[in-house]
């Protein structure tokens, strides 16, 4: 009966590492998608999202029913309650992914069709920043490694300032009317991106309350 | 001593002759609580359970050791008035155990026991016993038909109203639901929940979720090696037992590695 139990556990465990991989190659290609706008690259982001949102039901589903047949306690418990969390997360990831591959087909639509090179310079920092958070909160998971989780949410602030930047230069560069939709745009991807920091560390928040039992907030999710 | 501390165990052993079955437990039952002990099948819980009434007594050649008080007296001093204890520490078990007697007679068997009461008084002490064992409004029309003719369920809330009869303050229950069906299981620990009210009660359960429901408390026994006594490995709230206990022992335990 256990050994069921414990099957099916290691089982939810594969699809959100698998529903995880979805999503970090999401991230990478709309981040990728955006600096260069690659209007195939963002489709093909827009519709692999479907697969993350069937994940998301189909774990969910899974950890009610394990909770309903085999009643869990103790680490068994916290596990599945933080995935049933964690996976939202990764969803939400997976959609604010999305929103960056639509702004990037409506860049494309644009008349100024490029960014300029600094505000590159700056997403692409942003996403070295957010990629190796979601990576790291990922493999806290996968590895069961409370240090790893532990150190999540340190570039936290630096994503925000990069994002503050971003919007100061954008703002200030782009004075004339006929940009305005395009740095409106360029400023909301750069947004989505900060907020995929965010629930990077949201993951790690409840990966650390699986392995200690401590609820521990690294930041405030606002 | 704090006052809520109705029971405290302290340096607690037993022996079966020269077998030493339970070692070195030490911890305070607070008044009005629920108190759950856990542990796999042999470990020694239900001999722990029957400390607390010196049901043990009746056991040739066993020994305790260390210091059991009840309200402050220790209870194992050879002044103690074993009937007194009993009286005062009631005991439900495993399977509903009524005479075969009438309902009525089952009740009113320990006050008849205990003084003289007037057939007024007697009435009172039935009714008042099994209202508070939720079980009044199921037999107040057949008092004197068969306890034996209830359900399994009725007959072990039956039991429970006993014990309450006497005026007990402290209630040890040993698996008290593990023959009944569900819903029987859930009158049973809706009762006991209410009870605590007035009530200390320490339950030996070898269902996890109903120590996870019902007690405030839970105390984990284990026999790590054959031929060792069980020892008391964790006791603690049992919220933080049954969500983050502080030993790898208990947890392995309760989330089914072993056991």
């Amino acid at each position: 009966m256990r050994k069921t139990f414990h099957e099916k556990l290691n089982e939810i465990n594969e699809d959100v590492l698998l529903m995880g991989s979805l999503v970090q190659e999401a991230v990478h290609n709309s981040i990728e998608a955006i600096l260069r706008i690659n209007v195939d690259l963002a489709q093909k982001v827009i519709d692999k999202d479907e697969k993350i949102d069937e994940y998301d039901i189909l774990i969910e589903e899974k950890c009610i029913v394990l909770q309903a047949e085999h009643q869990p306690v103790a680490r068994d418990l916290r596990l599945i309650h933080s995935i049933s969390i964690l996976i939202k997360y990764l969803e939400r990831i997976g959609d604010l992914a999305v929103n960056i591959s639509k702004i990037v087909k409506k860049l494309a639509g644009e008349k100024k069709k490029q960014l300029d090179k600094e505000i590159i310079d700056l997403l692409v920092e942003m996403g070295n920043l957010v990629e190796p958070e979601l990576n790291g909160a990922l493999n806290s998971f996968k590895n069961k490694d409370v240090k790893l989780a532990s150190k999540l949410g340190k570039s936290d602030d630096t994503v925000d300032e990069i994002q503050k930047l971003i919007f100061k230069k954008l703002f200030t560069s782009h004075k004339s009317k006929e940009n305005i939709k395009f740095v409106t745009n360029v400023a909301l991807a750069s947004r989505y991106l900060e907020r995929i920091g965010d629930q990077a560390v949201n993951i790690g928040e409840r990966v650390l309350f699986f392995l200690t039992g401590d609820y521990k907030v690294f930041h405030d999710d606002i | 001593m704090s006052n809520n501390i109705k029971i405290k165990v302290k340096n607690y052993g037993f022996y079966y002759g020269k077998i030493k079955v339970l070692s070195d437990i030490t911890m305070d039952i607070e008044q009005n609580t629920i108190t759950a002990i856990i542990g796999p099948s042999g470990c020694g819980k239900s001999t722990f359970i029957r400390t607390f009434n010196r049901m043990n007594d009746l056991i040739a050649n066993s020994k305790v050791t260390g210091e059991v008080s009840v309200d402050g007296i220790n209870i194992y001093k050879n002044n103690v008035d074993v009937v007194e204890l009993r009286k005062k520490v009631g005991m439900v078990f495993q399977r509903p155990n009524p005479f075969p007697k009438t309902i009525y007679d089952n009740i009113a068997y320990g006050p008849r026991l205990h003084a003289r009461y007037s057939k007024q008084k007697l009435e009172h002490i039935v009714e008042d016993s099994l209202k508070k064992a939720a079980l009044w409004d199921e037999v107040k029309n057949k008092l004197h038909t068969n306890a034996l003719e209830l359900s399994g369920g009725q007959q072990q809330r039956l039991c429970i109203a006993r014990v309450l009869a006497v005026n007990s303050e402290i209630i040890l229950m040993d698996e008290p639901a593990s023959s009944l069906d569900p819903i029987s299981t859930q009158k049973i620990e809706d009762l006991i929940d209410e009870l605590k009210e007035n009530y200390t009660i320490i339950i030996v359960t070898h269902n996890m979720q109903q120590a996870a429901r019902i007690s405030q408390k839970t105390a984990f026994l284990l026999t790590e090696k054959i031929d060792e006594p069980a020892r008391l490995i964790e006791y603690d709230d049992t919220n933080k037992i049954f969500t983050n206990p502080g030993d790898k022992r208990t947890e392995n335990y309760i989330t089914g590695r072993f056991g």
